[in-house]
């Protein structure tokens, strides 16, 4: 891939890299207690994750304790290009820039993938991107001792796959459940509206779409902030759970005709499609949360209606009825597309599960299929998180 | 007496059955048949007039059963009385001793001739009785266990031992574990402190030990009521849970100083100890929700006080040392038993609709293999669908979860 590298802004994230590594101590634990042992010495490690300033100390990590790195970006609308340029210093390949194309994208995953002539020896992917390609590829597998998935989406697809390989389901780790989901994504993706819409919350009538792990997070937030919570939800016993937090729970067409911000976070497919539209109050503003760009359907917003830009994230769109309809990020996950993400210090904790369970879990000799968190690393990646909180767990009892 | 009782009984029954439209609606599915006809049902589980009304669906649907709260405060006598003149077989009574609450389980489970056939159980109390002498048992065919704290015991015994008989663990569903322990108990918790002690919640330090699904809904009801929370626990993940729900997580021995009221809700015996009560902050209410009575440790309360006096029928007030007093609310039983009326009818209309539904499906079963049996998602999905729509409130469904419901 042909990457533009202007060596006056080559460097130009180092200050802010090194403020991320001060906020990522549970990493930099890592890296001091495996130092001088480096477990990760000889492994080559493929990595599909956001080019972003956690991804680049979690990167950092990896090499600290011996590991090569070929990195291509997850998503193409995410990728810090600074961050890139910067990096490129450090590993042999960096693929990705912000505003790519998917099929530029894809190249990046097979660059990737045929990086190491002896094939990658660990992979830490994102939405199943690199595996997906490893076992469409046919061969390649065998060099693979250890995978990693870490989002949902992507075990989704990797449940329906005879795999060639073990795969950690890192979605499910400590840090992802506790932390990064309901606190992490949450709090950014209020955070993104605020800053691209600079409007009031307060008064404000929210439709989460999806009361999960995320969804529960943004709606004990949204409340805090003055918002009008709706939740719609197809599962009955969140549906029930959001009703006991207090939450009003109507099915999707109805809520969509009260809300004036839409937030989907199912991480389950289309949401707000074609015969929503018409349903929407004016000004509405849809907003994704999901991993993928497919739950709000804005290829047939634009199909029908006339685009007008708004704000930098932000475009609007007419219907023939005059009705305007306001989309971030063009429907793709809005606190990385458009905002600055989840919290440094929260992805430090789900990469350091990945980067433990990698340690620990690489020589196990797990069987090819998927697997949960090996409990050791979790159980010392809890103590970590715990400590960077600041709670004594010396003294729990 | 016994009349007036049974009288009073007949009435929170009827009033129970009234706020479970979930479980009375079972109960008219099969209302004309007997899916339980020729059962034996062994039952301990605390008796309120919630359990009353679980009972009652279980004789209509043909079975026979002798009953017992297993618990020393929670029966509700008037209860136990309508029950009895209905010609249910029930054992005990409220204000029993730990020693009477066990004789009364094993006559329980001795009450049926043949022995039982089914067996309904809170704290693996009876399925306790049945491993350690399975061939007592022969015509047994599935119990069910419904606390997280058997739950746990039940798995840590099948992994070195094999059980013989199938075991349902009715506890690990949504609607069992965030519904009735965070939402019920949460709130029932604080109910019977307030009842007990009449103590303004806001300003106050309130201590609970225990951040699972109970200390949780605990925590986020005395937060709510303004009063500033401390969270002690011992896993480190709840831990976690706990600080970023922005409660201070502490160790006892620190909290304990500071509490005004503290609250147990950890499942586990042995929570507060004589070190800990050395260090208690002077008019501190001792209380405890967890599973039975031996989170707090009474019997070293005792021990340290210079002077014991029953304020109310509620309440003892223990003075340590010169003039330090603690405050222990129902003995160290379950407060919102001992002090309240347990949780409320709506919740408990969801975990006894899991447990009619498990006990009915499993007594349908043709053959259930030995061991222990998870609820099946698609179940806990249906009960859940069934309480929103008598609360009235609508969700997007799939045509499959509505049939489930149907």
């Amino acid at each position: 891939m042909n990457q533009q590298v202007d060596p006056e802004h080559r460097q130009s994230a180092l200050p802010r890299l090194e403020r991320a590594a001060h906020e990522m101590p549970v990493l930099g634990g890592i890296a001091d207690r495996y130092r001088s042992d480096l477990p990760l010495r000889n492994e080559r490690i493929a990595l599909c994750g956001h080019i972003t300033e956690a991804t680049a100390i979690q990167v950092r990590t990896l090499r600290a304790l011996g590991a090569e790195i070929a990195w291509c970006a997850s998503s193409t609308s995410t990728t810090d290009d600074a961050v890139r340029e910067t990096m490129m210093d450090e590993v042999a390949l960096v693929s990705g820039s912000r505003g790519m194309s998917p099929k530029a994208m894809q190249k990046g995953v097979e660059q990737v993938l045929s990086h190491f002539s002896a094939g990658p020896s660990l992979i830490l992917d994102e939405g199943a991107r690199l595996l997906r390609a490893l076992h469409q590829n046919g061969d390649g597998a065998e060099s693979v001792k250890l995978a990693a998935e870490k989002t949902p989406e992507g075990i989704h697809a990797l449940q329906s796959m005879i795999l060639k390989v073990p795969v950690l389901m890192s979605d499910l780790s400590i840090g992802k459940r506790l932390v990064d989901n309901p606190h992490g994504t949450a709090q950014s993706l209020l955070d993104t509206i605020a800053a691209v819409t600079r409007g009031l919350f307060a008064g404000k009538t929210l439709l989460v779409c999806g009361y999960g792990r995320v969804g529960t997070g943004i709606a004990a937030k949204a409340r805090g902030l003055g918002l009008r919570v709706l939740v719609a939800e197809t599962r009955p016993t969140r549906a029930l759970i959001a009703t006991l937090n207090g939450f009003e729970v109507l099915p999707l067409v109805e809520a969509l005709q009260q809300a004036q911000i839409v937030l989907t976070v199912t991480g389950s497919g289309p949401v707000v499609g074609g015969e929503h539209f018409a349903l929407l109050r004016h000004d509405v503003l849809l907003v994704n949360g999901g991993h993928l760009p497919n739950e709000i359907d804005v290829a047939a917003l634009r199909a029908t209606a006339e685009e007008y830009p708004i704000a930098p994230g932000l475009r609007g769109y007419r219907l023939g009825s005059g009705k305007c309809i306001q989309v971030m990020a063009d429907g793709n996950i809005a606190n990385l597309s458009v905002g600055s993400g989840n919290p440094n210090e929260v992805m430090d904790m789900t990469f350091a599960s990945q980067v433990m369970a990698l340690v620990l879990g690489r020589n196990a000799g797990l069987g090819p299929g998927l697997h949960a968190l090996p409990d050791a690393s979790e159980a010392a990646i809890a103590r970590m998180i715990a400590e960077s909180l600041g709670i004594d767990t010396a003294e729990l009892v | 007496m016994s009349d007036e009782l049974a009288t009073s009984g007949h009435v929170a029954l009827a009033r129970a059955a009234a706020d479970m439209p979930v479980l009375s609606a079972i109960g008219e599915e099969f209302r004309g048949t007997a899916p339980l006809a020729g059962a034996r049902i062994a039952g301990c589980l605390h008796l309120t007039k919630e359990t009353g009304v679980l009972i009652r669906l279980l004789r209509n649907a043909g079975a026979d059963i002798a009953w017992t709260g297993g618990d020393e405060v929670s029966t509700q006598d008037d209860v136990a009385a309508a029950l009895r003149s209905e010609g249910i077989t029930i054992f005990g009574h409220r204000g029993m001793t730990t020693a009477q609450v066990n004789a009364e389980i094993m006559r329980t489970l001795g009450s049926h001739a043949a022995g039982p056939t089914i067996i309904i159980d809170n704290g693996a109390r009876l399925i306790r009785a049945v491993l350690d002498a399975p061939e007592a048992y022969r015509k047994l065919r599935f119990a069910t266990e419904k606390t997280t704290e058997g739950c746990a015991e039940l798995r840590l015994r099948a992994q070195d031992q094999t059980i013989p008989l199938p075991i349902l663990l009715v506890n690990d569903v949504v609607t069992k574990w965030e519904v009735d322990n965070t939402y019920g108990t949460g709130q029932s918790t604080l109910d019977g402190i307030l009842r007990a002690t009449g103590k303004l919640i806001a300003g106050k330090t309130f201590c609970v030990c225990g951040y699972g699904h109970v200390g949780r809904g605990v925590a986020m009801r005395a937060a709510g009521q303004g009063a500033r929370v401390i969270i002690c626990c011992r896993s480190t993940a709840t831990a976690i849970r706990a600080t970023l729900d922005g409660f201070q997580v502490l160790p006892l021995a620190q909290a304990i100083g500071r509490a005004d009221i503290l609250c147990t809700a950890t499942g586990r015996p042995g929570i507060v100890k004589a070190e800990h009560l050395a260090a208690a902050k002077d008019g501190i209410v001792l209380c405890n929700t967890g599973h039975s009575v031996t989170e707090i440790d009474v019997a070293a309360l005792q021990a340290l006080a210079t002077e014991s006096v029953a304020e109310t029928e509620l309440i003892q007030r223990y003075t340590l040392g010169e003039a330090r007093q603690v405050r222990l609310i129902g003995r160290g039983g379950l407060v919102n038993l001992a002090a309240a009326t347990g949780n409320p009818s709506e919740v408990m209309d969801v975990t006894f609709a899991n447990q009619a539904l498990s006990v009915l499906s499993a007594a349908a079963a043709v053959k259930l293999s030995p061991g222990l049996h998870e609820v099946p998602q698609d179940q806990d999905e249906s009960v859940a669908l069934r309480k929103l729509t008598a609360m009235g409130i609508r969700c997007d469904t799939s045509k499959e979860q509505r049939r489930n419901a149907a």
